[in-house]
């Protein structure tokens, strides 16, 4: 499918959920060469996640929930992204709630941007024939098989829909399902990313997520409490390989839906919280709580997919990751005290 | 949240009132309740509530479902009283189904599947009514190769990205939606999984074979099996599922998902014989390409229903077909005459 208008100069690329942890690490990418729209509603994200970016050029920001339709062109402030004649080139689909800690509070949310906010935006879609990835997750395998740790993109997605945690998964899944459909029925070129365990900067520090607990741990001098298994083991990718693993999946052609992007490479959770006990020169110690809920790992990404279509792999190290990591907690922290005292 | 008061029958909603089983149940709850029935005769038709329009218990409006819905805007529903009565039980079913026109009605049915689903459940927030969600066998995927029975506990393996996913896992969505807002809302939401239903009213010539079999059977025309020989269904007659669907909304707890359907495994084949007999009809039987929409669906296993609602399928399959060809005759001036 070709693009509906000309193009003048740079693309326009719209970015839901554009603020988040992953969406602000993708603007900040895809500012360097395009015009990107942020668009959130910090439901779960933070303004100074985009902060050094509101005075781009090349960057708007639009305070809106997906879950009301939308029309880029009534926006006043893209009139210089001249949408009526430019259109909407790529649209890269992440908005959904997210929070560890207050899931409980967005339940329906999740629900409503995983139905009627994909609705909203594949309409804007169809509209501008933009093309479209959708940040999808790992979740849709269902929880890891001890005779299947790897999972390939053709493998049947099984997770129970009647969970607590149903808006999430379920929602992630009836949203690759409304892709496919609209695929189907206006021929729109859809992307769909699975995304595995991903970490980096700007992942919220008191969210109750495994690494950034961590590395609070470490700073603070505390006990580095695993409820898990010693011998658990877990994969991680670095926010900036997915990223580019993201752009060139936008990038390829109209016939590479699914791919999955995560790291294929396991490590001791033990080891890294060692590592990260070590990169922040504390002297706390691991400790190992046996879990109520037992350790429930996703799965492993089989990644051959992305290997051979998108030339792409992960390439950040694990302890230059962490490194990055540990830097931003450690200005988050100071700040955050800062503004409490 | 005060209970409203309810002075006299129920108010029930039904939302696909006017479809096959809708209908159907319809008809059953007028016997002792109120019934506003909603349907926009998307793939459902006018002529199978025709006979209950007259009833002063019963109200059709017509509208989409993934409009939102104000019951209190209509003044044909002034005499139910929904201001001080409200609205007691919600049953939802609607959602296109067409396997022929399946590609037709896709973006309706994700919209059914989410939206309408969302805007059926905000009224039940809004009147703290009960809901039964009709779902379907598909939400746990193909017919397994092993052949077990589907008990309600099973994850369920559907494809995600299949062309017929809006509704399959629509269909799944919807279910969440309903856990979501149980969670959330604490509002009762029950779920019927139906299989294969037949019974009079079934659409003619869109795929179903059933209702197309004893049509073609009493013209002397040619039986069309979607598949081969090898076709097999199981088959509930639909005054079973009505009952089974008002004894899951009557239950005095949420007994959580619940399968209604037959266990018995029958070729397509066998079925299409036995009408041939109870018609005295020499058709003969043609096997066609398979329709995205007609598989052969996995078998029920029915011990929750049993146990938990006393529900067992009653009407026999010989019971059933005569009862539907019956239907089909006495019609068939009017069926044939609206294929045209």
């Amino acid at each position: 499918m070709s693009t509906k208008r000309t193009l003048l100069t740079k693309k326009n690329i719209l970015v839901t959920g554009g603020s988040g942890f992953i969406g602000s690490h993708l603007c900040d990418a895809l500012v360097k060469e395009h015009h990107v729209i942020c668009m959130d509603n910090f439901s779960t994200s933070t303004v100074a996640n985009i902060e050094h970016l509101l005075q781009n050029p090349n960057f708007e920001f639009i305070n809106h929930d997906i879950t009301q339709p939308f029309d880029l062109e009534s926006y006043s402030e893209l009139e210089r992204f001249k949408i009526k004649f430019q259109g909407v080139q790529e649209i890269y689909h992440l908005a959904t709630p997210i929070s560890k800690r207050h899931f409980e509070d967005f339940k329906i949310a999740t629900v409503l941007t995983n139905s009627i906010g994909t609705k909203n935006v594949l309409d804007v879609a169809v509209a501008n024939q933009s093309k479209v990835l959708y940040a999808s997750s790992s979740v849709l395998y269902g929880p890891r098989r001890p005779d299947h740790p790897y999972v390939s993109e053709t493998d049947p997605c099984t997770l129970d829909h009647l969970t607590p945690r149903g808006a999430y998964d379920e929602g992630k899944r009836f949203s690759e399902s409304i892709l496919q459909t609209y695929a189907d029925v206006y021929s729109l070129d859809v992307k769909i990313a699975r995304i595995f365990r991903t970490y980096g900067p700007r992942m919220k520090i008191y969210d109750g997520n495994l690494l950034p607990d961590m590395i609070n741990s470490a700073l603070d001098e505390h006990d580095v409490e695993l409820t898990a298994p010693e011998d658990a083991r877990i994969s991680l990718a670095y926010v900036s390989d997915i990223i580019d693993g993201m752009i060139r999946h936008m990038n390829t052609s109209i016939d590479v839906t699914v791919v999955n992007l995560g790291s294929d490479q396991e490590h001791y959770l033990s080891s890294i919280a060692a590592s990260i006990i070590k990169l922040c020169d504390s002297d706390s110690r691991v400790r190992f709580e046996p879990s109520t809920m037992g350790w429930n790992e996703a799965g492993l990404p089989d990644i051959s997919k992305a290997r051979q279509v998108l030339g792409w792999l992960p390439l950040v190290r694990l302890e230059d990751g962490l490194r990055q990591m540990i830097d931003y907690s450690r200005s988050k922290r100071r700040s955050t005290i800062s503004f409490g005292s | 949240m005060p209970v409203k008061p309810v002075f006299d029958k129920k108010n029930v909603l039904v939302t696909g009132g006017a479809g096959f089983i809708g209908s159907h149940l319809c008809e059953e709850l007028l016997k002792t309740s109120r019934v506003i029935c909603l349907d926009n005769f998307m793939t459902s038709q006018e002529s199978n509530i025709d006979h209950l329009l007259k009833n002063p218990d019963f109200e059709f409006i017509r509208h989409d479902i993934s409009v939102p819905f104000d019951p209190e805007a209509y003044p044909e529903l002034a005499r139910f009283k929904i201001k001080f009565q409200g609205i007691q039980e919600i049953y939802h079913l609607a959602c296109p189904t067409s396997a022929k026109k399946f590609d037709q009605y896709m973006m309706q049915t994700l919209y059914a599947n989410s939206v309408g689903m969302k805007n059926a459940l905000d009224l039940a927030v809004r009147f703290q009514s009960r809901v039964l969600h009709t779902s379907t066998s598909v939400v746990y995927g193909t017919r397994p190769s092993d052949g077990h029975q589907f008990k309600e506990e099973e994850y369920g393996a559907v494809d995600v990205l299949s062309p017929r996913s809006c509704y399959d896992e629509g269909k799944r969505f919807a279910e969440t939606c309903c856990k979501t807002y149980e969670l959330v809302h604490k509002i009762d939401v029950r779920i019927a999984r139906v299989f294969r239903t037949y019974g009079p009213r079934m659409p003619l010539f869109d795929g179903q074979m059933i209702p197309d079999f004893i049509t073609n059977a009493l013209d002397g025309k040619e039986m069309e099996i979607y598949g081969d020989e090898s076709f097999r269904t199981s088959l509930i007659y639909v005054t079973d599922v009505v009952d089974g669907l008002i004894k899951i909304m009557n239950a005095q707890s949420n007994p959580g998902p619940v399968n209604l359907g037959s266990d018995i495994d029958i070729p397509i084949v066998d079925v299409a014989n036995r009408i041939m007999e109870m018609t005295g009809s020499t058709s003969t039987i043609m096997f066609k390409e398979p329709l995205l929409f007609i598989t052969q669906l996995g078998l029920p296993n029915l011990s929750k229903a049993k146990e938990k609602l006393g529900w067992i399928p009653l009407v026999t399959l010989d019971d059933g077909l005569k009862r539907t060809i019956d239907y089909t005759i006495a019609n068939k001036s009017l069926l044939s005459f609206r294929t045209f």
